[in-house]
């Protein structure tokens, strides 16, 4: 193995593979911070380009934008309170309110650094353990799938402390808008209203551009009009300083990595479930949860480590079983097919220059994102200096041709809109939006694995209930709920008397 | 309003959208929609829960929220409606280009000869980059 994975060292001396690697970054970083550029997108866009590049050169500009583009969603998270990727939703829960108090600078850094770190771990992981660790995704079947949903579905109510009703039922909207569309087993059409773009359901994507942005740019035209104060200015914190702020966080940088990991390696999860849990756990574990959602650091640092360490996670079962983890995954694995090669063990001996290279690659990605990641944010930074009656429109246009660019669909902007109007509505009667984000997101893997875990024992609820407690893992994850949704309870009532 | 008012609000729409979804979702066979019906009726006792809780709560609290500001509203949903109008019988650039302008010039940040450059500045650079550099297909308008 090391011998190989000299080999995989030496292909970063090849300056086509540096150029690649810069040339995924930046364009990474750039997809990623603009609402509406998904880095699925990006990375299917650039496939072709790597059709006439050797593999190694071409895989390590696609894991470059992969990586960057998972990092920079928390540009704009933080800065315009609109997530560039669903990746940084809970980023936004801690960033925006740091940016608002006047840190904007403190909390880029931080998410740039945490970035880097939480994917500096996770291809530490899939350079080491990969083989071990894709035999535990195998043991991942339907039933342990549901309670997986069930546990990302309890951290609603542990993000809704003070106002666990509003958040309960912004979780619960979530879940049930997340059935529009076609039933994952039966093929019913639910709540589609005979529209044929309702029939896939609604996309997640579109959801979080109208959602956010529409509210933030009414605001922004309140502002523009004079009847409301404008932006804290911007902070001039040195990046580096916060390294040592970073310094304090050792043990939620490793615990938040360890979950983005782990998230990671279960196909069909995604970088957004691994900020959530990561969020959820450094607020469970913080001794001041009061201040998480007001701009605590704890909640930022978690939310980025954990959704870039999905990314070396998720590549874990990509190239040891050939199971891609997430939309991007399946067309990074479109790309390693079209170079001719096949994921297995094979991979990792007989290709062994060309998977060391790409794992290698990818901490060359990690790194570099960050001197990227810091200059564009240097320039964004002066966004919040931009009048709002600029920005405002900016926005708007940004958010229309978002929508649009998904599916090349406008039937999806009217789409963005209807859910732009409903985030505006949750944002005037103080609901909180994360809930019912999170429930969107797992509510199809939930729904979906219920249905699957039932029909395997034919709709026998006595045996499905069997088989979450005789199940290994589904035990595991199981008590994991019960304590989630007893912890909850516990903050719920000593939040209550506190304000008694 | 203050924000008891603005919770009772809150608990009334989320009871009626909880009803709305029971009696569609019951609609469905029931292999197709114990989830949603689970949901909805959850959602609905949730709500009446909470605007009973809210009711039940001391008078006390006549803390006030910010008043909505309707105009910026209208903007906003007013103006992408108009624009997605525009889109499909103008074109996209046409479109993007009138509706940065009147928003901008409208908002008042700059001048009429600022909101034209940006305007035309902004749509030629959301031009390059979906539609010539990520291939994004040019939506269709029914003249251009």
């Amino acid at each position: 193995m090391f011998d190989n994975m000299l080999l995989g060292l030496h292909a970063l001396a090849d300056p086509a593979l540096l150029l690649a690697v810069l040339i995924g970054v930046v364009g990474g970083v750039v997809i990623g911070a603009l609402p509406g550029l998904t880095s699925t997108m990006g990375v299917a866009l650039l496939i072709p380009v790597t059709f006439s590049l050797p593999p190694q050169v071409g895989l390590a500009m696609l894991g470059g934008i992969y990586c960057a583009s998972t990092y920079s969603g928390a540009i704009s998270a933080i800065l315009l309170n609109i997530p560039g990727t669903s990746a940084s939703v809970a980023t936004m829960l801690d960033g925006h309110p740091m940016a608002k108090s006047g840190e904007p600078g403190r909390a880029i850094s931080l998410a740039t650094f945490a970035s880097c770190i939480g994917g500096m771990v996770s291809v530490i992981a899939l350079l080491f353990l990969a083989p071990q660790l894709a035999e535990f995704s195998l043991r991942f079947g339907s039933p342990e799938y549901f309670l997986l949903a069930v546990f990302g579905i309890t951290v609603i109510a542990s993000m809704s402390a003070g106002a666990m009703e509003k958040g309960l039922i912004a979780g619960a909207l979530g879940l049930i808008l997340s059935t529009v569309g076609t039933h994952p087993l039966t093929g019913t059409m639910r709540f589609t209203g005979g529209v044929p773009t309702l029939f896939d359901g609604i996309p997640l994507v579109v959801s979080l551009i109208g959602l956010y942005s529409i509210p933030e740019v009414i605001d922004l035209i309140d502002r523009a009009k004079g009847t409301q104060s404008g932006a804290a200015g911007v902070d001039k914190t040195s990046p580096f300083g916060t390294l040592r702020e970073l310094g304090r966080q050792k043990f939620n940088l490793l615990r938040s990595s360890l979950i983005g990991i782990v998230v990671g390696i279960i196909p069909g999860v995604g970088c957004s479930v691994g900020g959530f849990l990561a969020y959820d756990a450094a607020k469970k574990g913080s001794k001041t949860p009061e201040r998480f959602g007001k701009g605590a650091s704890e909640g930022l640092v978690a939310s980025e480590t954990g959704n870039n360490a999905v990314t070396g996670g998720t590549l874990i079962p990509l190239l040891t079983l050939g199971i891609p983890g997430n939309p991007v995954t399946a067309v990074l694995l479109g790309g390693i097919m079209i170079h001719g090669l096949r994921p297995g063990p094979e991979l990792f001996t007989t290709n062994a220059d060309v998977t060391y290279g790409f794992i290698f690659s990818l901490f060359l990605s990690n790194l570099l994102f960050v001197p990227v990641g810091l200059l564009l944010a240097r320039y964004g930074l002066r966004v919040v200096q931009v009048p709002a009656g600029i920005l405002a429109p900016l926005i708007l246009s940004l958010a229309v041709i978002g929508a649009y660019s998904l599916r090349s669909s406008v039937d999806d902007i009217w789409i963005m809109l209807a859910i732009g109007a409903l985030g505006w509505g949750m944002a005037a009667l103080a609901v909180p939006r994360a809930p019912l984000v999170l429930g969107l997101v797992l509510g199809t893997l939930a729904e979906g694995e219920l249905a699957r875990s039932l029909a395997l024992v034919r709709g026998d609820l006595g045996a499905f209930a069997v088989q979450l407690v005789t199940r290994p893992v589904a035990l595991v994850i199981l008590v994991l709920c019960v304590s989630a949704i007893i912890h909850g309870i516990i903050q719920h009532r000593r939040n209550s008397k506190m304000l008694e | 309003m203050t924000t008891r008012t603005r919770d009772l609000i809150f608990a009334s729409i989320a009871l009626v959208l909880a009803l709305a979804i029971a009696i569609t979702a019951f609609g469905y066979p029931v292999g197709s929609s114990y989830f949603p019906r689970t949901l909805a009726v959850l959602m609905g006792v949730l709500a009446a829960f909470f605007g009973t809780r809210t009711l039940l709560a001391p008078g006390d609290d006549a803390t006030r929220v910010p008043p909505l500001n309707l105009t910026a509203l209208i903007a906003a949903f007013g103006g992408i409606a108009a624009y997605v109008v525009v889109l499909q019988l103008l074109g996209y650039e046409i479109a993007t280009y009138l509706f940065l302008f009147l928003l901008m010039f409208w908002l008042g940040a700059v001048g009429w000869l600022k909101s034209l450059i940006l305007a035309v500045a902004f749509t030629a650079l959301l031009n390059v980059i979906f539609f010539v550099l990520l291939g994004v297909p040019r939506p269709d308008g029914l003249v251009f």
